[in-house]
């Protein structure tokens, strides 16, 4: 949990201390993302003739599809379409799945939004700037980041998922839900652009993490616990203890 | 020379008007359209308003039936289901079908505005816990659509709960039935109404205030702040081009002083009773 109080300029921000970030390329620990791009047609209606199409398509945790899903694949989408290089890619369909294997509503937008990014650093799709997204949440005069369910007792029910360009520290997209008043959207904002850095800090972490290990026989499987996904172990692929590493 | 344009080069002819701060249909940037609603147009339905701003109009008819509660649901709590439709007859672009998503995410912003705001507490829709509680179908259709549906889907939804009249139900526990008189009438105690301002974005900083049709299509992306009262009750900016946080704050004024005349209109509406005209 990080918090800052909303007054004052310094806040006790660091990447150690940015909340429940597992990220491991191609899975992250709240949501399940993977990109394709490959050669197959693209639906008619789908396609353009100058630039790439990218789809979303988000499978909330209860499988029964509601219009919220929609909203969840509005937001991802508009991010993706402005930060991929669409225009190199003509004709051509970019299709990103979101998969939730664990929820916390207020997180889940946020969440969604870095796997996708994520899962697109992961195919090397060219993007022009990584965009990052974090939810705030207002807690009397001081505003968290990222909240686990416990410390966000006391909140009024507001919160913040902004996603910033962490290039140039510019909003991309942001979404409310719950009441705000103009000055905590705004200390939120502040506060969200800050720890977007943070996260394109993990980014580089996973991106490092992937190319730094050792090439191994891809039919051998996994021989390490350690170098398992996080999702595979979670649905018992081989007996060993969960840990979150941040 | 300006019709050439506007085929070959719409930005362009665009950005030329914005550069005069004016907007084609000789609108200030910080200019709304002129908005009419009217109430109670449709008699079978429950509540019903007519919302036109500009060329945009959406129609709310609300019905209300009875149901029972889920076994996973509150008891004493009914439900609002608010659908938007966005028909082929309303614009060019929507074929007929299955919902678009922009129907599809317009309906979720519209149940999340009623949620947020808590415009309506749905323990007033219960007529016996856990046993008959009130669902309000709230079906907006969007008649014609030349930019900013969501704004006016929105004015309607809230025109439409204020002249929203639910039938006396009483539940008769020795017969275990529902007695409905709908005869009998009483509105609905309606907390802050969530009203809501459009601004499109052109060159990062230029702020137009609801964008017409070519507008919205021109824009490089488009902020939505809906208000109910003194809170905000949504922000959303889906995408397109960044924005700073001092343009950000130039949405949120302006949003506001729009969200104020809107309220002024709802409540002259509300008072007089059926057609209220306001710019």
């Amino acid at each position: 949990m990080i918090s800052a109080d909303m007054k004052s300029e310094e806040g006790d921000l660091d990447e150690d201390t940015i909340n429940n970030f597992t990220c491991e390329l191609g899975v992250l620990s709240q949501c399940d993302g993977s990109a394709t791009l490959c050669n197959v047609e693209v639906r008619q209606q789908r396609e353009l003739v100058d630039r790439s199409s990218i789809e979303v398509t988000f499978r909330g945790p209860h499988g029964v599809e509601g219009v919220e899903d929609r909203r969840v694949e509005q937001l991802v989408r508009s991010t993706l379409e402005q930060c991929v290089f669409a225009a190199l890619h003509p004709r051509t369909a970019v299709s990103v799945v979101l998969n939730v294997l664990e929820t916390d509503d207020l997180l889940l937008l946020s969440t969604c939004v870095n796997a996708a990014v994520l899962a697109l650093l992961d195919s090397s799709l060219s993007m022009k700037y990584l965009p990052a997204a974090v939810t705030c949440v207002p807690v009397g005069d001081r505003v968290l980041v990222n909240p686990l369910p416990s410390e966000r007792q006391g909140s009024s029910g507001g919160s913040v998922t902004a996603v910033y360009d962490t290039g140039s520290e510019r909003l991309v997209a942001c979404r409310t839900a719950g009441q705000l008043s103009a000055e905590q959207l705004t200390s939120c904002l502040r506060e969200a652009r800050r720890a977007a850095a943070l996260v394109r800090q993990l980014y580089r972490r996973a991106v490092a993490a992937k190319f730094s290990k050792e090439p191994r026989d891809p039919w051998a499987g996994p021989s390490r616990a350690e170098d398992m996904p996080p999702s595979w172990r979670r649905l018992g692929g081989q007996q060993t203890g969960e840990q979150s590493t941040s | 020379m300006a019709a050439d344009m506007r085929a070959i080069q719409p930005e362009s002819l665009y950005k030329l008007h914005l550069e005069c701060e004016e907007r084609p249909d000789g609108r200030k940037l910080d200019a709304a359209r002129t908005t009419v609603v009217t109430r109670g147009g449709i008699t079978t339905a429950d509540g019903s308003a007519f919302c036109r701003s500009g060329h945009t109009s959406v129609l709310c008819g609300i019905k209300a039936e009875v149901c029972t509660p889920a076994t996973d649901a509150p008891p004493d709590r009914g439900w609002v289901v608010p659908n938007l439709e966005l028909p082929a007859l309303c614009h060019h672009r929507f074929r007929p079908g299955p919902p678009s998503e922009a129907a599809q995410t317009a309906s979720a912003q519209l149940l999340q505005l009623l949620d947020a705001s808590g415009a309506l507490d749905r323990t007033q829709l219960c007529i016996e816990a856990g046993q008959a509680v009130w669902v309000l179908y709230c079906d907006l259709i969007c008649l014609s659509h030349d930019g900013n549906v969501l704004d006016v889907a929105l004015l309607a939804l809230s025109a439409a709960l204020t002249d929203l009249r639910l039938p006396s139900a009483e539940w008769d526990a020795t017969e275990e039935r529902l007695r409905v008189k709908p005869a009998q009438r009483t509105p609905l105690k309606l907390g802050p109404l969530p009203l809501a301002a459009t601004l499109a974005v052109f060159d990062k900083e230029t702020l137009v205030l609801d964008p017409a049709g070519d507008e919205e299509m021109l824009c490089e992306a488009s902020v939505t702040v809906a208000w109910a009262g003194d809170s905000m009750v949504l922000l959303d900016k889906t995408g397109g081009c960044e924005l700073s946080l001092e343009a950000m704050d130039r949405c949120i004024a302006l949003s506001k002083k729009r969200s104020l005349e809107l309220k002024k209109l709802l409540d002259c509406c509300t008072q007089s009773g059926e057609v209220e005209k306001g710019e």
